[in-house]
């Protein structure tokens, strides 16, 4: 951003630029609100649903929330009634099934709306194991290597979304970026923010086209913040639709922060609405490092 | 009153009369020796004002002795005549010298005889192209090629009428084979325009503009300046982006889809400054013309237009030369004989002098703790040298080079604490260049064959880098990093063609050759280095330098036919094929536009083109800047196609006006994008990865145009109303959307008044339907990357806003609309012309969106990004040009 402002700038010192406001807005004040669903589905927690709505671009008001909503569950013949806790968040306590279809009916002041999506089953790791100071990344940065082993279900096509985190200051979240030779990774790298030239990421989403139904493992590359803390492995194994969803999302956060990059169009499977109604299965191991 | 005796009135008419011719004809040349060569006596004649023009087998050298210094031009020629052995015609003061052997002889056996030779523009001796030549008593003839050569044939006796724009006409008759070397002179009346009708024209090339620098010195100039695109885009069919955006956009076509030709050489950026100027000076170009269809055989390699610009060669007399001075842009430029009237030189360069006003700019905008400094300069320089090496041989240097440098530092200063100082600065550096050479050949073989050799090398690169320094003192300690990183892209083309204008009747013109380009890609380049006086490691990498070479190959031949009278075609075919990565490419390409007579004031015009494109260009779509990328055609980035057909016609309605219109239709295939996401600056990934192919466009439309040529109001009213799409299956869901550029309604209105010789004003009008743009219509929160987790314990933003579009270019951005007004007043001085010139650009001041943005309460910020209170959004626009006055001054010295 500071470099586009600094080529503006340049442009405007140059052809004695000037900023007004547009008339008429181009009709972007007739924009409609939306409902917005958002909820990722398991078999292992509590079903929560969040509402809110879509703004206009020129709208300023903050994002609304309805609490009257009605917000349903369907799974086989399992029909469950979400409640409002706050701020938009549906939740409730039953659990639906893994390797099923479910469905959200939401009805509310904006609409109706709805969605289905299909619950993975969980993929355990086999085995993981941390080495120490197997080498070292400019600037003197020390690299650490781990190791997953999983079982790719058969018969299937699988998605998984993998993040490797750290607990830091008041346990909050601290993503490790990482690198693998062993991975075909769909989603970009982060930048190139060590200087090597090598491709380092923050997320990793691949798909088992390459070990379907096999045992497959996987070697990362990672640089921790905490040497002495522990590192989170924390992969969901995710449904088709979600998995699309999270690559678009990783793609158009990435070009929010670069005036040169394309722009991106995020998916919804909301059916009079926007958002995402996606399955997962949670997988989370934490190792050591002595 | 007694009335005149009507017999005495005709008989004084005719004595008057005879007097006049009389003393016309008793006129006389005064010499300087009575020994001199024949082609002395032609120079005397000339600069008394007598055109003479003479065959290439008129011995120029040869000694003759006179018998007085004082003679009539009748007794001189005679005398001379028969000494040298040369018969002449007379014409008012022009004279037609041919050999006496040949005369009333000849020809060839079938009866018919070939009139051929060159046509110069009399006081400079510049070939002049596009004249034509025109049987008055067969009703048909030819026109000259692109170095000033015609040749026809037919059953004698031929007269011929030469005529051509801004200049005075001369005929001939020949009753035997004739080689001429004909010269024109410059008309006293600015713009003689259109006096040759719609029969005369030979030309059955349809979609077609040509400009002059006579007729682009008379539209407004921006900042003083002739820009022959920005004059171009003042035509239907034509577009510019908008401003600073860079290019010109042809029936719905991209950028990239312009062969821009620059004495036969490609020039890859058209654009000095972000379209504030063309790469291309007008001071130094004889003639342009672009073709928006039915493009002839000998054209090839993309798919929307070909800006084919011929520079002038250097006047072959004496040596002139004319500087302008602006206070944004000064030019300078001087040609002469190296010697004289065989060898010339022509040198015109162009400089900003933008960055003197950078001291002012830092100083309105510096404070205490931050400074701003900023560099802004352009330049180029266009030289040629033209040489004749015999009757039959001529030869051509071109050189060309252009440069564009922007770059922007900050700095900012801080000692808050005691025993701290530090201070960062900010580089950010964006430059492009364009560099072109031509060498070029010309071989007359006999009466009916002219041979063009060209070999042409061109490159185009860019670059763009972020340097970030931060120094300081702490505690006594000084510390310093430094990052740079940079982006560079590169083309590279060497060429060679050989192409043969073969004249074999008066019904066929043909042209035919091959030709060769030798393309090196270097899509794109990264250099990281990084370096701290903290740590003894420092980073000094490159990466992304994958180059690409590709091999583009062609032969082509092309007929231009004279089927009847009335009815002429066109008719070519031109075969291509790219060789890359081992992979063959072939394309055949079929040609043809032909050309109905209705009248000698109206014709109707239709034509069919097919053009392969082998290299693409891959375009930002976010900003209008030149961070372009050339690409080859690959497997995974195949050959672009286009289908074209357009119908047309034009009537020369009333004594200088005419009113044209043309439709059509335009198919494209196998185009490529950015994926969405994708950044250009990013080379970490193969370019391949970042694109999506298989795209198709569509485009069409009509364009309409009314103009006036005569007297001493001129001008044009211009309209077009278009289509034009793209879709691709990976972009828009798969929904075809309107291209970037995509114009509804695009109209101009140029009038130009010549109150006298001294003082003449010119207004254009312009208006466009704004471009299209993708913008977000809203924003909403999409789900958190753990969705799982406790919210509050994940340190960065679970939840983003991301934006929602309706659609990619789904917004329309305000109509774009300007007016221009310009003055020039011109005197004669003892040494040359002065002529000043003051312009407005953007009279009415009218704010033209360059770019909109959402704007909140902090400012310019992301339109995504939504708070839990209130703010105010509004729309806002940047504006890339408010209103601009310039004053130039020029001087042409004699």
């Amino acid at each position: 951003m500071r470099t586009l402002k600094l080529l503006l700038f340049s442009l405007s010192a140059l052809s004695i630029a000037c900023e007004s406001d547009v008339k008429g807005n181009l009709g972007l004040n007739d924009y409609q609100n939306k409902l917005v669903v958002n909820a990722a589905v398991s078999s292992q927690r509590d079903i929560v649903v969040q509402l809110s709505d879509s703004k206009g671009i020129l709208d300023g008001e903050p994002y609304s929330y309805d609490p009257n909503a009605i917000v349903e569950m369907t799974q086989g013949d399992q029909r469950i009634r979400l409640e409002h806790t706050e701020f938009g968040r549906y939740v409730s306590s039953e659990r639906v099934a893994a390797g099923e279809q479910c469905e959200v009916e939401v009805t509310s002041s904006l609409g109706r709306a709805s969605a289905q999506d299909y619950i993975p089953r969980p993929v355990p790791f086999q085995s993981i194991s941390l080495l120490d100071s197997v080498g070292t990344l400019n600037l003197g940065m020390v690299i650490s290597q781990l190791t997953v082993t999983i079982d790719d279900p058969v018969g299937e096509a699988n998605y998984y979304d993998l993040w490797l985190y750290q607990l830091g200051e008041e346990d909050t979240l601290q993503p490790v970026i990482f690198r693998s030779s062993s991975l075909s990774l769909d989603n970009e790298a982060t930048a190139d923010v060590l200087g090597g030239g090598d491709n380092f990421f923050q997320e990793a989403l691949f798909t088992d086209a390459l070990f379907n139904g096999q045992r497959f493992t996987i070697e990362f590359q990672m640089v921790p913040l905490f040497p002495e803390r522990p590192v989170y492995v924390h992969m969901k194994a995710v449904s088709e639709t979600y998995y699309n969803y999270l690559l678009e999302l990783d793609a158009a956060r990435k070009a929010f922060q670069d005036p040169f990059a394309e722009p991106v169009s995020v998916s919804s499977n909301i059916d009079g609405g926007l958002g995402i109604f996606g399955g997962y299965a949670l997988t989370l191991d934490s190792v050591s490092l002595d | 009153m007694k009335q005149l005796n009507p017999l005495a009135a005709a008989l004084l008419c005719i004595m008057v009369f005879m007097g006049i011719a009389a003393h016309a004809q008793q006129q006389q040349i005064e010499l300087p020796k009575l020994e001199m060569t024949v082609g002395e006596i032609f120079s005397t004649m000339r600069q008394q004002g007598f055109t003479i023009s003479h065959g290439n087998n008129v011995n120029l050298d040869q000694q003759v002795t006179l018998s007085s210094k004082v003679l009539t031009p009748d007794q001189l020629l005679k005398e001379i005549g028969s000494k040298a052995g040369f018969d002449f015609k007379r014409q008012g003061d022009k004279f037609i010298v041919f050999p006496r052997s040949r005369s009333g002889q000849g020809g060839q056996s079938n009866g018919k005889v070939t009139i051929s030779g060159y046509v110069y523009d009399q006081t400079s001796k510049e070939s002049l192209i596009g004249v034509t030549v025109f049987d008055t008593v067969n009703r048909t003839g030819t026109s000259t090629n692109l170095y000033g050569f015609f040749s026809y044939t037919a059953v004698p006796p031929v007269t011929l009428r030469i005529q051509s724009i801004g200049f005075g006409d001369t005929t001939i008759t020949a009753l035997s084979d004739q080689e001429l070397s004909l010269e024109l002179r410059p008309s006293a009346s600015v713009l003689k325009a259109f006096e040759v009708t719609a029969t005369q024209r030979q030309e059955t090339q349809m979609s077609m503009v040509t400009l002059t620098p006579r007729e682009i010195e008379q539209l407004p100039a921006f900042m003083g300046e002739p820009d022959i695109i920005k004059s171009l885009t003042l035509l239907p069919g034509i577009s510019s982006g908008n401003d600073n955006s860079g290019g010109f956009y042809v029936r719905g076509g991209g950028p990239d889809q312009n062969l821009v030709l620059l004495d036969g050489a490609n020039i890859y950026n058209s654009a000095h400054a972000f379209d504030l100027f063309s790469t291309i000076n007008a001071d130094a170009v004889k003639r342009v013309d672009l073709i928006k269809g039915g493009f002839p055989a000998r054209y090839g390699g993309r798919l929307s237009s070909v800006m084919d610009i011929r520079l002038r060669e250097g006047n072959m007399q004496k040596l002139t030369g004319e500087v302008g001075l602006g206070y944004l842009l000064s030019s300078g430029t001087i040609e002469g004989p190296i010697i004289k009237d065989k060898v010339s030189f022509l040198v015109s360069g162009r400089r900003t002098f933008l960055d003197a006003f950078s001291p002012l700019i830092t100083l309105a905008s510096s404070t205490e703790d931050q400074r701003l400094t900023q560099r802004i300069v352009f330049s180029d320089i266009t030289a040629k040298i033209n040489a004749k090496l015999g009757a039959k041989d001529r030869v051509y240097l071109s050189f060309y080079n252009s440069g564009d440098l922007f770059k922007v530092k900050e700095t900012i200063k801080v000692e808050d604490d005691p025993g701290v100082s530090f201070e960062e600065s900010f580089t950010a550096e964006l430059k492009w260049a364009n560099r072109v050479a031509a060498a070029r050949w010309n071989h007359q073989f006999g009466d009916k064959l002219f041979l063009n050799t060209t070999a042409t090398y061109s490159r185009f690169n860019i670059g763009i880098s972020f340097e970030s320094e931060q120094k300081g003192n702490a505690s006594g300690t000084n510390f310093q990093t430094n990052l740079l990183t940079e982006f560079s892209s590169k083309i590279e083309d060497y060429g060679l063609q050989l192409q043969f204008d073969y004249y074999p009747t008066s019904r066929h013109s043909i042209k035919y050759g091959v030709g060769s380009v030798w393309h090196e890609f270097t899509p794109g380049v990264n250099t990281f280095e990084q370096s701290s006086s903290t740590s003894e490691q420092a980073i000094d990498t490159l990466f992304g330098d994958q180059k690409l070479n590709s091999l583009e190959s062609y032969a082509f031949v092309e007929d231009e036919i004279k089927l009847s009278t009335r009815l002429s075609a066109n008719v070519g075919i031109h075969a291509a094929g790219l060789l890359v990565e081992d992979e063959w490419y072939p394309s055949l390409q079929p040609r043809i536009s032909m050309q109905y007579q209705v009248s000698e004031f109206w014709n109707l015009r239709a034509s069919y083109a097919e053009m392969t494109q082998f290299i693409h260009l891959l375009t930002n779509s976010t900003l209008g800047i030149p961070l372009d990328l050339w690409v080859p055609a690959t497997p995974d980035a195949l050959p672009m196609q286009s289908r074209q057909v357009a119908i047309g016609s034009s009537w020369d309605i009333a004594q200088g006006w005419e009113f044209s219109t043309e439709a059509y239709y335009k198919r494209m295939t196998d185009l490529i994008a950015y994926k969405e996401g994708a950044r250009f600056t990013d080379v970490q990934d193969p370019w391949q990865e970042k694109i999506v192919t298989g795209g198709t466009g569509e485009a069409y439309g009509a364009e309409f145009l009314l103009r006036k040529n005569r007297g001493k109001t001129t001008g044009w009213a211009g309209y077009t109303l278009s289509w034009t799409n793209r879709q691709f299956d990976q972009i828009n869901g798969g929904d075809a959307f309107p291209y970037k550029y995509d114009r509804r309604h695009d109209a101009s209105v140029v009038i130009m008044h010549a109150f006298n010789d001294r003082v003449s004003v010119s207004t254009s009008w312009v208006y466009a339907t704004g471009n299209s743009a993708t913008f977000p219509a809203a924003t909403y929160q999409a789900l958190g990357a753990f969705p799982e987790l406790d919210p509050d314990l994940v340190a960065f933003s679970n939840n983003v806003d991301v934006p929602e579009y309706e659609g990619r270019n789904a917004l329309r951005l305000p109509s774009y609309h300007r007016l221009d007004i310009g003055l020039n007043l011109v005197k004669e001085k003892k040494r040359g012309v002065r002529t000043w010139n003051f312009s407005v650009y953007n009279a009415y001041i009218r704010r033209n969106a360059f770019f909109v943005f959402v704007s909140t309460e902090d400012g310019y910020q992301r339109s995504f990004e939504r708070f839990t209170q209130s703010s105010e959004r509004k729309l806002r626009q940047v504006s890339a040009f408010w209103i601009v006055p310039s004053v130039t001054y020029n001087f042409k010295f004699h």
